[in-house]
């Protein structure tokens, strides 16, 4: 199924309401967010290399690659053809080998660990496999907690808003539970109420429904559009087939490199 | 932190209670112990010194070779009163007798202190408890202990010998309190305390033979002086003024440490001892919580990742976990103020009765509390830093690879992945070495705090098997079974056969042992005897010829004496170094004995340990030959036909009976079980608290061992759930983390092995020098390795196998979701 781009004021009265504007929750300024006003991310000649005791393997090869504000993109490829290490790198994750990455008008490979992570709070929502929520924290102290991060939030708000977050992603009744009594899916959705915690202007996820079952997974991956349009900046990684009627470009990777780069953006046609 | 952050700490305490709980208890206990010895070594120096120092301890004392009347020594007490330097000077008296209760000669003897009826006390004085000074005529005071060693109560009647040879009847008065002196059971002698009147008799008035002066260094002021070379430069003026302008000979010049009891150095020795074996058990155990801390942060290491990628610094993350460690710091401080003050408090108790002092307060100085705090609090948060700080650093990248490997796990491994290739090698056997040292941080660690640990048991042990070497040793040398000391020397021909016609006697042989100073040549022999006349003071031994009853002496110069030899004498380094500092093999010294000084060529120092001879040694017929008299005896020694107690007292109590019979007097005779006695006295405690310390090493290895392992297991909850999935049956799994704790445990042993013979080596000659002047015994208890190697191998298991039972029985669904 393509999904149609709605209007601006569509976008606004998708997901938002009047509260959610009463507490900070609404479209990404990103005039405020990225300074060129049009790409979001900027990928540029950038090598990735492991040595290992075999020798160098290279897992990202001369890639450079640029997205817009706005855009949901996602990456697919084999297993090993790069496309984790690319979002890592866009996380900051990773450091490359060579050339650069810009990303919510950060250069990334000018940032320190400290520097990074701060960024990371503010700029960018992670929704990562690996990224599971502390188990030893509720589900809406885990959507807070981001917010006492980074301090864009006000503290009287963090929790009404946590709790709008959880409310919006289905998961509202499960705020005041620790994450081991929810289910995969309940969990893979409290995951991303915390990516947005902080409004950030980009969201990456790797392999977000790589967990779930398909209703559970279309169900994610609808969230996704949703976000998106209401504007959003999203590049996902993932294996699902159906993934192109729902994101406006698909990346090809193979062996590191870019194969394939279809969609709105680059004119073509899937 | 932020409040969240303070919500997640508390609630991964209370996740991890009973690592935490752990933790707390192994610091508690170090700490306990460390704080009750500070406390206990804080309050006893202190009611030591306020007991000592409120008896007004003479500086030194001048013993004359004769005694003089009473007023007479009160005119020199008044001369030397106005002598520079000289705040208050007094005539006192002392001896030693032996003491008749109903008819009965008691195996004690006792020391009698003598004064003056008109002596102010001013100067080393006692506590008159439940009567008053002066006794009358005819009364003696006892001090509480020496009452209780010679099963005597006030108002029971003895009859003491006086130096006139007159007997003494006397009534026991009142009971004193006397703390200058080593409580009589360590010396297994009572005190007694009278005035001149009781001694005095028709036409043989008492005498005062000691003048004992208090020094200042500071004119005008009362305050004693501590500079020992002071006080001995001023009592070496009066007694060279009443040898040169009153005539009378100087016997020696005690001078004792100033401001010491006699056993505060040994207190103090014993106590730091104490203290180091207390701060030893508290660095070791905040080693182990530092062990377990790295371990549980190495399991957040995911969580960090997760944090770091939603905003959160290093620093932020740092703070988290020193509050988790200053958690732990705080509740086992907490834990162990009341332990530590209560044990601390029944420890200065002990201490003070080892002394003999009655404290005033057994509260701890303000200082030791400053001390424990710091120690407790600050300890723990220094030995985690380094784990904190770098698991704080963890990047998001290495929380992501994060596998529960070291750093570089195939430096760890490259040895063991070349057994590998063993043939027949068991699979299992080879996975569990691997395991134990792919973190070879933690592997280190672990063992060095398990080394550590067994190093300390079996060293403390070793030592006190090296202590109770020495009681066997001086069993070994006394060869002979009853001791008896004449009043006056005799011919031996004359005593000998007396005492060999005795049934049960199978050896009699003749010594003479004398009080005597050492000086070097024409000078008046200095000492630093305490008033006890026990410690510090020297006495020459003639040895006569064929003995074997002698155990000679190792010696660090020259030679022992030749057969018969006259005018050479053999100091031991005791003697040496209180009396003639510096003097070797070559020089002469002269003794003074009886009034009468005569001059000896050293010919050999020997090596001896403190408690054990007078220090010199002397042939017999060299002896006889400076005294210019035939050779006589004042000692006998008896080897009784068999060596058991019964015999011993039954020749005791004939050979006094033939004497006394012949008109030979005797001043005392007993088994040599009395002597055992005192040597067993002084050694008790120190043996008591070298197992103390390595009971408390023991607790704190076991406590780490069992953490290391769980940490290790807890680190692979969800390596072992692969291992379920791909078909290992639980007890496969079980018998591979087994063996790793095994290997750890034996690694252990292993290291520990040249440790633990430096460190005995080291401590027994510094604990040997410290007490009897000599190292210990070099002992290695292997009673104690065995138990170390058991308990740290069973420890190891038990440990290992309720850990590894646990995780056997995760499913492999709750395995991998482990996070």
């Amino acid at each position: 199924m393509r999904h149609h781009r709605r209007s601006k004021d569509d976008r606004t009265a998708g997901l938002l309401s009047d509260s959610d504007r009463d507490i900070g929750v609404g479209p990404p300024d990103r005039a405020s967010t990225t300074g060129n006003g049009r790409h979001a991310i900027q990928v540029s000649d950038v090598v990735k290399a492991y040595p290992l005791s075999a020798g160098k393997v290279i897992a990202v090869d001369d890639l450079s690659l640029e997205i817009e504000q706005g855009e949901f993109v996602a990456i697919v490829g084999r297993s090993g053809s790069g496309k984790t290490t690319l979002l890592n790198l866009l996380a900051g994750i990773d450091r490359p080998t060579s050339g650069t990455v810009r990303v919510a008008d950060a250069d990334l490979g000018s940032l320190s660990e400290s520097g990074l992570a701060a960024w990371r709070g503010r700029s960018v929502g992670l929704v990562f496999q690996f990224f599971q929520l502390l188990p030893t924290l509720t589900v809406a102290e885990n959507v807070m907690l981001p917010m006492d991060f980074a301090r864009k939030i006000p503290v009287g708000d963090r929790r009404d808003r946590a709790l709008h977050l959880l409310e919006r992603m289905g998961v509202g009744d499960q705020a005041d539970k620790v994450p081991a009594t929810l289910s995969g899916g309940q969990q893979q959705r409290a995951a991303i109420a915390r990516a947005l915690a902080n409004d950030p202007p980009i969201l990456l996820a790797d392999e977000p429904t790589g967990n779930l079952d398909s209703t559970t997974a279309d169900a994610v991956l609808e969230l996704f559009a949703e976000l998106n349009a209401d504007g959003q900046t999203i590049v996902v990684v993932t294996h699902e087939r159906d993934v192109r009627s729902i994101v406006r470009r698909q990346v090809t990777l193979v062996d590191g490199r870019v194969a394939g780069d279809e969609g709105e953006r680059a004119g073509l046609t899937a | 932190m932020t409040s969240l952050l303070a919500v997640k700490l508390r609630r991964d305490l209370r996740a991890s209670w009973s690592r935490f709980l752990m933790m707390v208890v192994a610091i508690a206990v170090s700490l306990t112990v460390f704080s009750a010895v500070l406390y206990a070594w804080g309050a006893s120096g202190r009611e030591t010194s306020r007991a000592y120092l409120g008896t007004e301890p003479a500086s030194a004392t001048i013993v004359l070779d004769r005694g003089i009347g009473v007023e007479q020594m009160a005119a020199v007490a008044a001369e030397a009163r106005t002598r520079p330097g000289v705040i208050e000077a007094t005539g006192r008296a002392q001896f030693t007798s032996e003491i008749e209760v109903d008819g009965r000669v008691l195996d004690n003897s006792l020391q009698v202190f003598v004064a003056a009826p008109d002596d102010p006390m001013r100067m080393a004085n006692v506590e008159v408890q439940q009567a008053s000074w002066p006794p009358a005529a005819g009364e003696i005071l006892l001090d509480r202990a020496t009452l209780t060693l010679l099963d005597l109560a006030v108002g029971d009647t003895m009859v003491v010998k006086a130096p006139s040879g007159e007997a003494a009847r006397l009534r026991v008065a009142g009971v004193v309190y006397d703390p200058s002196l080593a409580p009589a059971p360590q010396e297994q002698r009572g005190h007694g305390y009278l005035s001149t009147a009781s001694l005095a008799t028709p036409g043989k008035p008492a005498v005062l033979d000691q003048l004992k002066i208090q020094v200042t260094d500071q004119p005008g002021r009362t305050t004693p002086s501590r500079d020992r070379d002071a006080i001995t430069a001023v009592a070496r003026d009066i007694g060279e003024r009443l040898q040169r302008e009153r005539g009378l000979a100087v016997r020696e010049i005690q001078v004792p440490e100033p401001y010491e009891h006699p056993h505060q150095g040994q207190a103090d020795a014993l106590l730091l001892a104490l203290v180091a074996g207390g701060a030893a058990a508290l660095l070791l155990s905040t080693i182990l919580v530092a062990n377990m801390l790295n371990g549980l942060f190495t399991q957040q290491i995911p969580q960090i990742g997760i944090l770091k990628a939603i905003g959160a610094r290093s620093g932020r993350i740092g703070r988290l976990y020193l509050a988790m460690t200053l958690v732990v710091a705080v509740a086992a401080t907490l834990l162990a103020l009341v332990p530590g003050i209560l044990i601390g408090r029944a420890g200065a108790g002990r201490i003070l009765g080892f002394l003999g002092i009655e404290a005033v307060s057994l509260a701890a100085p303000w200082w030791t509390f400053v001390v424990v705090l710091a120690a407790g609090l600050l300890l723990p948060a220094l030995m985690a830093l380094i784990p904190l700080v770098r698991t704080s650093r963890t990047t998001v990248r290495a929380a992501i690879d994060h596998r529960g490997l070291g750093s570089n796990p195939r430096r760890a491994t490259g040895v063991l992945a070349r057994l590998g290739r063993i043939r027949r090698l068991d699979r299992g056997l080879l996975m569990a070495l691997r395991n134990t040292v792919r973190r070879p941080a933690r592997f280190l660690l672990s063992v060095g705090l398990l080394a550590s640990a067994g190093m300390v048991f079996v060293a403390g042990m070793s030592l006190s098997a090296g202590v109770g070497a020495i009681q066997e040793e001086t069993k070994d040398q006394r060869r002979w079974d009853v001791d008896v000391q004449l009043a006056r020397p005799v011919p031996r021909d004359e005593v000998a056969p007396l005492v060999e016609q005795v049934p049960d006697v199978r050896r009699v042989e003749g010594w003479t042992i004398a009080k005597t100073g050492v000086a070097g040549p024409r000078q008046i022999p200095l000492t630093r005897t305490y008033p006890d006349q026990g410690h510090g003071g020297v006495a020459v031994t003639a040895v006569p010829a064929g003995t074997t009853m002698l155990t000679r002496p190792k010696l660090l110069e020259g030679r022992w004496l030749n057969p018969g030899e006259a005018g050479t004498i053999v100091l031991n380094q005791i003697a040496r170094a209180n009396t003639v500092p510096g003097i070797g093999a070559g020089d002469t010294v002269d003794l003074s004995v009886g009034g009468q000084s005569t001059s000896w060529r050293v010919v050999g120092i020997a090596q001896e340990r403190g408690g054990g001879s007078g220090g010199t040694y002397v042939t017999a017929a060299g002896f006889a030959d400076a005294m210019g008299e035939p050779q006589r005896v004042n000692q006998l020694r008896i080897a009784t036909d068999s060596h058991d107690e019964r015999t011993r007292e039954a020749v005791a109590g004939a050979v006094d009976e033939t004497l006394t019979d012949e008109g030979i007097e005797v001043q005392s005779v007993a088994s040599v079980a009395v002597s055992d006695a005192a040597t067993e006295g002084h050694l008790g405690p120190i043996i008591l608290i070298l197992i103390a310390i390595a009971i408390a090493m023991a607790v704190v290895g076991c406590i780490g061992l069992g953490s290391t392992m769980s940490a290790n297991i807890l680190d692979r909850t969800r390596e072992f759930g692969v291992m379920h999935a791909i078909g290992a049956r639980p007890k496969t799994v079980r018998r591979i983390v087994i063996g790793e704790g095994v290997f750890l445990a034996l690694a252990s042993c292993l290291v520990a092995v040249i440790p633990t013979l430096a460190l005995t080596a080291v401590i027994g000659s510094g604990l040997g020098n410290l007490f009897m002047d000599a190292p210990l015994p070099f002992r290695v208890s292997i009673l104690a390795a065995g138990i170390w190697t058991g308990l740290v191998i069973l420890g190891a298991i038990l440990a290992t196998d309720a850990a590894a039972t646990r995780a056997s029985r995760l499913t492999v669904r709750e395995a991998l979701a482990y996070l």
